[in-house]
């Protein structure tokens, strides 16, 4: 009797065991090999597993393929999956030819920004007229490297510094 | 010789190391050349090689205009004066009222860039302004 009623409790209880086992399913480990395994070729984006829940991150191209990515995570964890966080960032191709070359043609505001600029070299004059730079006055030569990327950086027309007597 | 050939080691240069989206045309007789470079060190090479090319940039025949890579928020940079300690100001421009200083060679935070010219830095201190980015490079 004593004996039957072990049996049946270690009976019963391995049922429990069992039945949990086969609802809880795959380990997150299996469920994220078998979403990666269904989204093989997408190398811009990764899923992690937690507890069954699905985190999905990474870069993709459109809206389009992130939903379609999630389809497929879905899809390919079927019951497994209890929720689905879908954290891929659309991000739109890059360009592949660069930006157009832009010559700033606003003598106004080409003028107020070189003055700025010149407060730091008081030797020289700085005059703007249809985009071009012309300096004058003296400067050590060290200095010029400085001058002329500073100017250079407003994207003038031109920069004209023939007109800097160069001290040594 | 087209301004292309006269500046070809520059170019190639630009492009063998490494220099993104650059970009050059020849337009009123000067050579534009724009781009972004991987790092200071690139950039500063390139103006060697200009300033060989053309000493003291007495012709102006180029407008040269590359910034580094590297220079984006959130990353150091070093303070790159002549001498005296960099202004910080309350906004970008020199009629800001100055808030804080930063001494030459110190290394603070670019934050963000207002513009090419103007950048949000954060020293040690923990004072944040504006100053001219022609003094920071990236360290």
């Amino acid at each position: 009797m004593k004996f039957n009623k072990l049996t049946f409790c270690l009976l019963a209880t391995s049922a429990v065991l069992s039945f949990s086992a086969c609802k809880s399913g795959l380990s997150d480990d299996k469920l994220e090999e078998k979403i990666e395994n269904a989204l093989t070729g997408r190398k811009t984006v990764d899923v992690e597993v937690e507890k069954g829940k699905v985190i999905l991150s990474g870069t993709v191209a459109s809206e389009e393929e992130k939903q379609q990515i999630e389809s497929i995570a879905k899809t390919a964890g079927d019951k497994d999956v209890k929720s689905i966080q879908n954290d891929i960032v659309v991000s739109a191709p890059v360009a592949t030819t660069p930006a157009p070359i832009t010559v700033s043609n606003n003598d106004a505001t080409l003028g107020a920004a070189v003055n700025t600029f010149m407060k730091d070299f008081p030797s020289v004059q700085a005059s703007v007229k249809d985009g071009i730079i012309s300096v004058t006055g003296t400067l050590e030569q060290a200095k010029i490297v400085t001058l002329k990327q500073g100017l250079d950086n407003l994207n003038p027309k031109k920069v004209d510094l023939s007109g800097i007597v160069v001290k040594k | 010789m087209s301004l292309q050939e006269k500046y070809k080691v520059l170019l190639d240069t630009a492009q063998s190391s490494g220099v993104n989206d650059l970009n050059y045309a020849e337009m009123d007789g000067v050579l534009q050349i724009r781009g972004t470079a991987p790092t200071a060190d690139v950039k500063n090479k390139l103006w060697e090689i200009y300033g060989n090319i053309d000493p003291n940039f007495q012709t102006g025949d180029v407008v040269l205009n590359v910034d580094v890579a590297t220079e984006v928020p959130g990353s150091q940079v070093k303070v790159i004066t002549e001498n005296s300690n960099l202004n910080i100001r309350k906004g970008p421009g020199t009629d800001q009222p100055i808030v804080g200083k930063a001494a030459k060679g110190e290394i603070i935070t670019l934050i963000s860039k207002a513009n090419e010219q103007w950048w949000l830095v954060r020293t040690n201190d923990n004072e944040e302004g504006y100053c001219y980015a022609q003094y920071l490079e990236s360290v």
